[in-house]
């Protein structure tokens, strides 16, 4: 009996491995959607000049098409659900250990959601077939502790992995294009929800910086100063400029202020800008529709062109009107 | 009881009381509060619903089946309080039953045999069919009705019919899983559960349906609740009325809204007329073919009002699925739920589950006593792996935890 067992349990085993395997293959292959996204932030060496970094809402706000046309720039978006500083200096630190350092970075910086600091990662098993690159593995592992025995042991891992990361393995082995294949587009999230923001009254809360947001903060200045890279931060547009969530809006952006004066960065402020308060543009409180970041992405590219020149990075010396 | 066997009476009522008065506060305190408010307009505020302990149900029947019996002199009440409530809270199927009857567990938990001589191959069976049926068919399926019923008026009549039979696929593989895990997990302690399912969706008639539709609970509702009724020994008419009371009582057992009594009272309505066409024309026997067709089509209409949220829902669907309109027939906006792969794998693993009933119905594999061993053994491994690749993990409850 124990014999059988032990070959039960050699042939689960060695199956789980082959096809872990042979999905993580295809969806490191990706090369459209938001394993194409991944895949070019992770994978590739890439020469971007312009990098948006941050949460969510970098995701879904910077439309990257628009930056192009507008900026003559040739930018990507890494932002990620739910990427507070901690994340997204990882994720930055991984794209610098594959690709060329970009000239520029714009950081989305959302001050209205620093107060927590999660030790789980949004859809952590989306980034299974990427811990190839082992810096990946590394900063992810140390926002969540569980990824190196989720990464590296099919039965945790397996479970996670969901129908619709089969579906789309199925779709690139089989060569029939996906759903979610125009879903991104040079990171940028062409999201396609059909309502949009019915007001609910919800109660503003008292939000502070978190240390260790405010830590990580420091850490992906520094490490944009020692890559060279030119960093500027941007406040996206908030829903009601953000005070129908947090109570001391104001205070907060005070203490963004006194960041930026100490590192000597510019910081751009849209939360409370005029698409802030036309709720067709939102999705809810805190993220646009294509709509509101197609106007959002317009207005900034131009504020950051001077609206007249060609983009050129000596042009952001501008914008500190 | 025994030793004052005078107040036998009191005692059985203290247990009722006891025993009822706490489903009946948690359940439905705030139902009859509520109804009574709003039907003489009151000016009272309502109440909330309480939450309500796992498996709380589960745990009073089994209770008030134990002593109902001893009342009935069945047995003596010679265990202890400790014994009494390991019987009462035996784990494996202490949040959704089976419910097991006094004579057949407490036996088996006397003899001390506990990861003695465990027959493993029964049990890794039932936990893996128990475990595939509940996490590939059941959360699978949950995804693509929950949808429908928080907008039914989203969805056209043969699109509620369909989700109303992916509902009934849906209760049978969530409860019949648990009660599958259950009953392999007390094969760990060499304890044999009763058995709870005997394949109810290949029944031909509503009669049938309930002699192998969640077994342990119909049969007690029948022993402690119809035969103290007087079931059929009053005469035809009270007995029906006794079937039809059953019904409607196991309907608001399920929960305290008016959409479970509409499910009930329908199966009870459809039970007795069936009895009568059966004393009517014993000897009719309907094409089987026609006899699936029309209990599924009776149980996708009838549990619509065991799923629906509200009885305002309920009215709308039926008013959808009884009104031919224009679109009548359309799937599209069902179909678009879910990515395509979802319909495939459900359609598999529902194909899977239709063999593997019919094979345990006719024995099928059994005639092929060469490869019996390997099939079975490569059905099984096969299922694990479809378990880690297709399952639903982010469901985290079973749907008669609630009850």
């Amino acid at each position: 009996m124990s014999k059988r067992l032990i070959l039960y349990f050699l042939i689960i085993t060695s199956a789980l491995y082959g096809i872990r395997y042979f999905c993580y293959k295809s969806l490191s292959g990706q090369t459209k959607g938001y394993y194409g996204k991944l895949s070019t932030c992770f994978l590739k060496q890439n020469n971007y000049n312009l990098l948006v970094l941050g949460s969510s809402r970098a995701e879904m706000h910077y439309n990257t098409a628009v930056f192009d046309s507008i900026t003559g720039s040739n930018s990507f978006n890494l932002g990620l659900p739910g990427a507070l500083p901690e994340l997204a200096f990882g994720a930055l630190k991984a794209y610098l250990a594959k690709s060329v350092a970009p000239k520029h970075m714009i950081y989305e910086l959302d001050y209205f959601s620093m107060q927590t600091k999660p030790e789980h990662i949004i859809d952590f098993n989306n980034y299974f077939p990427f811990f190839k690159n082992k810096t990946l593995l590394r900063q992810f592992s140390k926002v969540d502790k569980r990824l190196p025995n989720f990464y590296y042991n099919p039965y945790y891992s397996l479970p996670f992995f969901g129908l619709k990361n089969l579906s789309t393995v199925l779709h690139s082995r089989l060569n029939v294009p996906d759903e979610t294949d125009g879903s991104y587009n040079k990171g940028f999230y062409l999201e396609n929800f059909k309502g949009h923001l019915e007001y609910e009254p919800v109660k503003p809360v008292r939000s502070f910086i978190h240390p260790d947001n405010r830590a990580y903060l420091d850490s992906i200045i520094l490490l944009c100063h020692q890559n060279q890279i030119e960093l500027t931060m941007v406040t996206s547009p908030m829903f009601a400029g953000g005070v129908l969530d947090v109570s001391n809006a104001g205070e907060l952006k005070q203490q963004v202020k006194n960041l930026v004066i100490v590192h000597q960065l510019r910081f751009f402020d849209f939360s409370a800008d005029e698409i802030s308060f036309n709720r067709l543009n939102f999705l809810d409180h805190r993220h646009m529709k294509q709509s509101g970041a197609k106007q959002f992405s317009c207005k900034l590219a131009q504020f950051l062109c001077n609206k007249t020149r060609p983009f050129t990075l000596k042009q952001y010396n501008i914008s500190k009107n | 009881m025994q030793n004052f066997p005078g107040r036998k009476k009191w005692f059985l009522g203290l247990s009722l009381f006891s025993n009822l008065g706490v489903l009946v506060a948690f359940k439905y305190s705030a139902f009859f509060w509520n109804s009574a408010v709003l039907l003489f307009n009151s000016n009272a505020s309502l109440m909330q619903q309480w939450i309500i302990p796992a498996g709380l149900s589960f745990y009073i029947f089994q209770s008030l089946s134990y002593t109902t019996d001893v009342y009935r002199g069945k047995y003596q009440p010679k265990d202890s309080l400790s014994d009494f409530m390991l019987f009462v809270s035996f784990f494996p199927h202490m949040v959704a039953g089976p419910i097991v009857r006094y004579q057949n567990l407490m036996p088996q938990l006397k003899v001390l045999t506990y990861f003695k001589s465990i027959n493993w191959s029964d049990f890794a069976k039932l936990v893996i069919w128990g475990y595939f049926k509940k996490l590939v068919i059941a959360d699978n399926l949950s995804l693509v009705i929950n949808p429908v019923f928080k907008n039914v008026s989203g969805f056209s009549g043969a699109e509620l019919i369909l989700a109303g039979f992916l509902f009934v696929v849906q209760l049978y593989c969530d409860f019949s899983g648990y009660s599958d895990i259950a009953t392999g997990v007390a094969k760990l302690f060499n304890v044999q559960l009763s058995l709870n399912w005997q394949r109810p969706l290949l029944s031909k008639s509503l009669r049938e349906f309930w002699q192998r539709y969640h077994i342990a609970t119909t049969t007690w509702f029948r022993d402690y609740l119809y035969v103290a009724l007087g079931g059929n020994r009053v005469g035809q008419v009270k007995g029906l009325i006794n079937i039809l009371l059953v019904f409607l009582i196991s309907g608001l057992w399920h929960g305290a809204n008016f959409t479970f009594i509409v499910w009930g009272g329908i199966h009870g309505i459809v039970y007795v007329l069936e009895r009568l066409l059966h004393k009517k024309f014993p000897a009719y026997k309907a094409p089987a073919f026609l006899s699936h067709i029309y209990l599924l089509l009776f149980l996708s209409l009838s549990f619509l009002a065991f799923r629906a949220n509200s009885i305002t829902d309920l009215f709308y669907i039926y008013k959808t699925i009884f009104s031919v309109m224009p679109g009548y027939f359309e799937l599209n906006n069902l179909l678009t739920l879910q990515f395509k792969l979802m319909y495939v794998v459900l359609t598999l693993a529902m194909i899977t589950l239709l063999f593997k009933e019919l094979n345990e119905e006719f024995a099928i594999i059994n005639r092929f006593p060469k490869t019996y061993h390997y099939t079975k053994s490569a059905f099984y491994l096969t299922i694990v792996i479809i378990i880690f690749l297709a399952g639903n993990f982010s469901a985290n409850t079973f749907i008669y935890f609630q009850f």
